[in-house]
């Protein structure tokens, strides 16, 4: 399972919708439901499942899902 | 001084903008802090000085925490400084309030209350606060470096265009033009057709709704008929939206004049179709601030271990510590707007039915008719405003009553003749097609009828800019006649 695949079924699951398909230029305005609360919750599930942390910096820093990928990718290296 | 004053507009604005414009770009900023300063004295000649001490600590503080590597002292650093500027906010804005609270407190049980010192609260304290923190958490977060020359991380903060009511800026969002302060025809035309546009929804819409909005509000609880109350609750609807709102524009449009961009407050909020939406259209400087520096920090710091694991195997469907963390980030908001009870319970309020949207509420509204979730949002909004005009809990809720039908005084309609008049009827006509989006729809269908009569599009062009700036003159004018006959009311955001 590739990192992105790996993303894809955590917002699937915090955002309770199979239907979800993201992308690197995927933002919070195309996925319902992804709005301050919800990002904690993807932050702590994408923390937990992939074993890493992520800075007070980086929890507001994301712009879209490439960036948190590239932040993921990072750390997991 | 006010912006929409004789000496502001006819004598301070003029003069500093002839000055900063003569003058070299080496010496603009120091030019923009002096009259900020002369600014802000003008409007708080007491509190100058705190205002100063404000700037220092912060200046000083940046420095040491920017200079320091150590995890462990920053963290301590930065929780110190942050206390500071809370402590003074809090001398100034809420002593008063706690004592009060505190003495009814002693009272009920027989004990001596306390004596309470109250100091005036110094202009734009709410605001430079709440910028200092972001200031120093960004620098902590290595988001930014400290700013090291004090004239230019003084002007960051002090700017007359923005020192009274905001929109609170983060020192990443202005640094670059207070290095490079150029001012284009460019800047000088869309910000004079800014500055135009927010005199126009402040003296020509939300003074004139104003008067109305006031009088209703005075009426003793048990005369207030249901219609009235509804006339008045719709007027301070759109009185406290264009005030705010025009002040921004001012605001915004000053800071274009001098080449300085700042960022954006509004986006048309009473078109939201639910309060989450509400809040991300309405005073984006500060919902913005309190997701960044509180919620997001607030709620992230709550989650334990045993609540992360939950989360990740999908078992924790509902992060009840983060909804009750919207309540409390929505009541310290409701408390940052003013020290009374009031603006807390609209703060609570406001947080328990964004917690609400947040949890199962937001669901089921995607299935409502669309026209059906605007009229939730505006009643939700209305109903809370009671709360924001009214300090005194009872009559608040005696204001409610009567809108929901249970006055005393019933439902007639007979007094309502009284406060309607042509003049009134055409103002809120106005503002009410100034709240949706509909400048660019006008544009559109003007280009198509001139289209009808001119084939060429520079012709085309130059009938819409005529059009424009006949709307503009026209505003204008309407908005000297108020500058030049009574006095305009403070700005309301003001007193925050």
């Amino acid at each position: 399972m590739t990192t992105i695949e790996k993303l894809n079924a955590i917002f699937c699951q915090v955002f309770d919708d199979d239907s979800i398909q993201i992308e690197n230029e995927t933002t919070a305005n195309d996925i319902d439901g992804w709005d301050s609360l919800s990002h904690v919750n993807l932050i702590v599930a994408v923390e937990t499942q992939f074993g890493i942390k992520f800075s007070q910096k980086e929890l507001v820093s994301f712009k879209n899902v490439g960036d948190l990928l590239k932040r993921i990718e990072s750390k997991i290296s | 001084m006010d912006f929409g004053s004789q000496n502001f507009l006819f004598f301070f604005l003029p003069i500093i903008y002839f000055v900063y414009c003569a003058i070299g770009i080496k010496m603009r900023s120091i030019v923009l802090l002096l009259a900020s300063l002369y600014f802000y004295a003008s409007g708080d000649s007491r509190s100058i000085l705190i205002f100063l001490d404000v700037l220092i600590l912060n200046y000083l503080f940046g420095l040491l925490l920017d200079r320091c590597d150590d995890p462990a002292k920053r963290a301590r650093g930065v929780a110190i400084v942050i206390a500071a500027n809370l402590a003074i906010l809090f001398i100034f804005k809420y002593l008063g309030f706690f004592c009060g609270t505190l003495n009814s407190a002693l009272q009920s049980i027989s004990l001596r209350p306390v004596g309470i010192q109250q100091f005036p609260i110094p202009l734009g304290l709410s605001f430079i606060t709440f910028q200092a923190i972001a200031y120093l958490v960004d620098i902590y977060r290595e988001d930014i470096r400290a700013e090291r020359n004090f004239f230019k991380f003084s002007l960051a903060f002090a700017m007359f265009s923005k020192i009274t009511a905001g929109p609170i800026v983060r020192m990443h969002q202005i640094e670059e033009q207070i290095a490079q302060p150029v001012v284009t025809l460019d800047d000088f035309v869309g910000g004079a057709k800014r500055i135009i546009i927010g005199l126009g929804k402040k003296l020509i819409i939300a003074d004139t709704i104003a008067k109305v909005a006031d009088q209703i509000f005075s009426i003793p609880s048990f005369e207030l008929t249901t219609p009235v109350a509804w006339l008045g609750i719709i007027c301070y609807t759109l009185q406290l939206y264009f005030d705010f709102s025009g002040y921004t524009d001012m605001a915004i449009g000053i800071g274009r004049l001098f080449g300085y961009r700042l960022p954006e407050n509004f986006d048309y909020p009473y078109t939201a179709k639910s309060l989450t939406e509400f809040w991300r259209r309405w005073h984006l400087s500060l919902s913005t601030w309190f997701r960044d520096y509180l919620y997001i920090p607030l709620s992230y710091a709550l989650m334990t271990d045993k609540i992360r694991q939950k989360i990740s195997e999908g078992t924790y469907k509902t992060n009840y510590r983060a909804l009750l963390s919207i309540v409390v980030v929505f009541t310290l908001c409701g408390l940052w707007h003013g020290s009374n009870w009031n603006f807390v319970i609209w703060g609570m309020l406001h947080g328990i039915i964004l917690a609400l949207e947040s949890w199962k509420l937001g669901k089921i509204m995607k299935k409502w008719w669309a026209p059906f979730s605007h009229l939730y949002l505006l009643s939700v909004i209305m109903i809370s405003w009671v709360f924001f005009r009214i300090p005194e809990l009872g009559r608040a809720l005696y204001f409610i009553k009567a809108l929901t039908g249970f006055g005393h005084a019933g439902f007639t309609s007979d007094q309502l003749r009284s406060y309607v008049t042509i003049e009134l009827l055409l103002v809120l006509g106005i503002a009410t097609i100034a709240s949706i989006p509909i400048a660019k729809g006008a544009k559109h269908l003007l280009k198509i009828i001139i289209s009808r009569f001119f084939s060429e599009e520079s012709t085309q062009l130059q009938f819409i800019g005529m059009a424009e700036a006949f709307m503009l003159a026209a505003v204008f004018v309407a908005s000297m006649q108020s500058v030049m006959g009574t006095a305009s009311k403070p700005f309301i955001y003001a007193q925050f």
